[in-house]
């Protein structure tokens, strides 16, 4: 797999996770479970050489989502 | 083996022409049977009439050995093996093609097939023409002189390559059956070289050989130019270079360029001597540049962004982005090495939803250029492509520059 | 297209069949015109000599007559490649082949003795002795026949045949009354009434006209040219042309007579040739040329006619491309019929006139059968196929069958006994 498409589905992954975090928090306990397997579904499809690579990345995009869902919300 | 004055002739000239074998004087040359194979008839056998009521002969094309302004020669002396008619269902040229009607596809009436032009090819005999001018109408009937005064008047020669022809109707005689085109009435004479390209592709070489000798020069040389690299290369290797450098004489500067680089090196230098010596330093230029190095034309001022970035971030800071950029329409993803993970188009950029990041949004599969590509790899995958732009990656995947199509546009009008 | 190409496309195509005819002319002109020999031309010349102008028109009729009996054997011949010997031999048992053969040999034998009489008489006119006649003829005939090849025999045979217009010119030196010829000669009409002497000259007419040795002669000629089922249609042409001139010159024999010797007895035409240098030399000179030319054409044919059919009953080579060591006996059959009949003619006090009649007996007795013959031949579809003979023609030619059988059985009777019409 070529980093890009890693980088695209790290991504992809982080924006379900923030997702699923932002429903859990609003009390949609079905729903965050559906972003939740999204989010593992994209994770899975990277192949493990490449995850510890975008590990950080990952972390970085989760991290800048769910600031970015915050302010929305404020 | 034949042997011949002149490699192309009217099958007017050489019917009535004495016939001989070897030393003894046979008859005289009565008719040409030709076999349909494709698109041009080849010639099968000569038909030899004999006086006081002798059986005619027909002789196989093989046994003619030679045919100059006088004579024809068969390299045999048994003529009783030849006395045959000719088998039932062929087509005999005098009697059933000339002078016949010409119809064009819709039926109408164009002219009459005043004459057919034969050509020699790799020791066959092809009916490469149907020629239908009154200069030949002339000929025909004596007026020679008439004939050749007129055709200085007007050089306008009226005649249709037989690939033109269609297929002759199965039950053609004496006096039934036409010749039928399929092109217009309108269409004769400038048929496009992008259709001749098509057909001469279509062509075994020593047929596609026949039909391009008949070619004006003029129209010769824009047909060369729209056939495909492999089939350029088969006529030039079997053009004279003389005939092959008049052809590139008469191109664009541009177009010789492609035509030679699409050459075996050594064919092209070759070639490139003999045209015009004013030419042939620029196009020397143009093929040169061809060869060069891509990165000469590539620039490092493009927009390149981190996949983390967001969408509207991005947006918002396009202009101060884009400011001094060569290439602006594309925002390439790089990751902290500058190994490229993928390109977004300014148009994905905006429809993309505001808070996407552009790791989701990019194309991860990108085209790209290796860093040793020359321009014509370049303009290659610019046809190919229709890409505005293109990274140039080196081994690592590392993006080093873009090059736009706008660069190189200038130097391919091809292209545009 | 402008006009000009129209032109000559249309001329072009014209001038090609054209030469397409010279190449496939020969068997009909010369069956046709030799039809005219000297008998023929006796019968024209006492016609008119007797009634003038008045029968022109039954000669006209006469040519749709001879064109559909001849025609048919160029399709017959054309298909089977068979001459008409071969094809009654084939068809109907060899009992009617023997008897077609052996009468046709009869008639065509006292046919040839008639031929040499005209040619020895119409050379006496100019004092040549008959021996020498006879001599120069065979010798000739030699000539043509030896070469070898059909082409050869067939272009001097169209040669002679061009010399049979000789009473054309022949017959405008006599400045006949164009009006007379028209108002007497085009109109169908009976002079001093329908009797017995008219009927018979009617019969001698369409006697000449019909031979039976034409029938063996054509077809075997078509096959001998090595003529192809696509040619027949030019081999009818041929024939029709033949048949319009074979009437024309002997219309034009009548013209001549009619108009110089109106109201004479003639008996022969050598005696008219004779009665017409009284008044004009060169129109007698023409008269007696034309008899010898006709007297050689018919010999030529008439021979000929015999050496094919023999060859095709015995199964020898009977062709005129082979030569003599190749077909001994179809020269020998051709030398012995012509020189034998020769020679009879030289034996003094020869019953001549008794040949002369006898050859209509004989002929009467073959001519229906091969006639009958030709027409059953041409409705056998196995063989002929879309050549066969549609129901029209069979009528048309029926019909001149039945015409001609009656007819010249009455002919044949008369000749035997004159008394019967008078």
């Amino acid at each position: 797999m070529k980093p890009g498409k890693a980088y695209k589905l790290a991504a992809l992954a982080s924006a379900h996770r923030a997702k699923a975090i932002q429903l859990l928090e609003m009390g949609d306990g079905v729903g965050a479970k559906r972003e939740d397997i999204a989010y593992l579904d994209c994770l899975g499809q990277i192949p493990s050489m490449l995850r510890h690579r975008i590990g950080s990345f990952f972390e970085d995009c989760l991290r800048i989502k769910l600031d970015l869902i915050r302010r929305g919300r404020a | 083996m034949v042997a011949v004055l002149e490699r192309e002739f009217f099958v007017s000239e050489i019917l009535g022409r004495k016939v001989f074998f070897r030393k003894e004087r046979i008859g005289r040359l009565n008719d040409v049977v030709i076999v349909e194979t494709g698109t041009i008839p080849e010639v099968s056998n000569f038909i030899v009439e004999r006086p006081f009521g002798y059986p005619s002969l027909l002789i196989p094309w093989s046994k003619i050995a030679l045919i100059s302004a006088t004579e024809i020669i068969v390299d045999d002396s048994d003529v009783a093996a030849y006395e045959a008619a000719p088998p039932e269902g062929s087509i005999l040229l005098k009697d059933h093609v000339l002078d016949k009607k010409i119809l064009d596809m819709d039926d109408h009436e164009v002219e009459i097939v005043y004459d057919v032009k034969l050509v020699l090819q790799n020791d066959k005999l092809y009916a490469s023409e149907v020629d239908f001018s009154h200069n030949r109408l002339l000929r025909r009937l004596g007026l020679k002189k008439l004939a050749n005064w007129l055709a200085e008047q007007n050089p306008g020669e009226k005649s249709v390559s037989w690939i033109y022809v269609q297929p002759l109707p199965e039950k053609i005689g004496a006096f039934t059956g036409n010749v039928k085109l399929n092109v217009l009435k309108e269409n004769i004479g400038d048929i496009h070289p992008v259709d001749l390209a098509d057909i001469l592709e279509e062509l075994d070489q020593h047929q596609r050989l026949a039909v391009f000798h008949q070619l004006e020069p003029e129209h010769a040389s824009d047909t060369l130019e729209e056939v495909e690299p492999r089939v350029q290369r088969e006529l030039i290797e079997a053009l004279d270079k003389e005939t092959a450098a008049d052809l590139i004489d008469r191109m664009s500067h541009a177009q010789a360029a492609d035509l030679l680089a699409a050459l075996p090196a050594d064919k092209a230098d070759e070639l490139l001597h003999l045209i015009d010596p004013e030419t042939a330093p620029k196009v020397q230029q143009l093929i040169d540049q061809h060869d060069e190095h891509i990165g000469l034309y590539a620039s490092n001022m493009f927009i390149k962004q981190p996949p983390i970035a967001i969408a509207r971030s991005v947006i918002d800071d396009y202009r101060h982005l884009a400011r001094d950029k060569d290439v602006v329409m594309y925002v390439y993803v790089v990751d902290p090495d500058d190994l490229l993970l993928g390109v977004v188009d300014i148009r994905e950029l905006i429809m993309a939803g505001r808070d996407q990041t552009l790791a989701e949004i990019m194309s991860e599969n990108v085209i790209s250029l290796q860093e040793d590509a020359t321009l014509k790899d370049a303009l290659d995958m610019f046809e190919r492509y229709s890409f505005r732009a293109l990274p140039i990656l080196d081994q690592d995947d590392r993006i080093v520059g873009v090059v736009s199509f706008k660069n190189v546009r200038g130097i391919t009008p091809r292209l545009h | 297209m402008n006009p000009l190409s129209r032109l000559y496309y249309s001329s072009h195509k014209m001038w090609k069949s054209v030469q397409l005819y010279l190449i496939l002319a020969g068997p009909g002109i010369v069956v046709m015109v030799a039809d005219n020999d000297a008998g023929g031309i006796t019968t024209y010349a006492a016609t008119g000599a007797k009634y003038g102008f008045n029968l022109i028109w039954f000669l006209l009729i006469l040519i749709p007559v001879a064109y559909y009996v001849q025609e048919m054997t160029v399709r017959l011949g054309a298909v089977t490649k068979r001459g008409h010997a071969e094809a009654i031999f084939d068809a109907f048992g060899a009992f009617w082949g023997w008897f077609s053969l052996i009468d046709l040999m009869i008639v065509d034998w006292l046919t040839l003795v008639t031929e040499f009489v005209g040619m020895t008489a119409a050379l006496h006119i100019f004092g040549v002795p008959p021996w020498l006649t006879v001599v120069a003829v065979c010798v000739l005939m030699g000539v043509i026949v030896l070469n070898g090849r059909y082409w050869t025999w067939e272009k001097i045979t169209l040669l002679f045949c061009a010399l049979n217009l000789i009473y054309i010119p022949g017959a405008f030196m006599v400045n006949p009354s164009v009006h007379d010829i028209l108002r007497n000669g085009l109109i169908p009409n009976f002079p001093g009434g329908f009797n017995g002497q008219l009927f018979f000259y009617l019969m001698a007419n369409i006697g000449t006209t019909i031979a039976p040795w034409m029938l063996f002669f054509q077809q075997s000629a078509v096959v001998d040219k090595g003529m192809l089922e696509k040619d027949i249609p030019w081999g009818k042409f041929d024939t029709f042309l033949g048949s319009i001139l074979t009437v024309v010159v002997a219309v034009f024999i009548v013209v001549v007579t009619g108009t110089v010797l109106h109201g004479v007895d003639i008996d022969d035409a050598s005696q008219a040739a004779r009665a017409l240098m009284k008044t004009n030399h060169w129109v007698g000179a023409f008269m007696a040329i034309g008899l010898f030319d006709a007297g050689l054409l018919g010999a030529i044919c008439i021979s000929l006619a015999s050496s094919w059919a023999f060859g095709e009953i015995f199964g020898w080579a009977h062709s005129l491309n082979t030569k003599i060591k190749e077909a001994p006996w179809f020269y020998a059959s051709y030398f012995f019929t012509l020189i034998t009949a020769g020679l009879v003619v030289l034996i003094p006090g020869a019953p001549l006139v008794l040949i002369t009649l006898f050859v209509q007996v004989v002929a009467v007795t073959l001519l229906p059968a091969a006639l009958v013959f030709l027409i059953l031949l041409l409705n056998d579809k196995a063989t002929m196929g879309e050549y066969c003979n549609t129901p029209s023609q069979n009528f048309i030619a029926g019909s001149i069958v039945v015409v001609i059988v009656v007819l010249s059985t009455l002919y044949g009777v008369s000749t035997l006994f004159p008394t019967l019409f008078q």
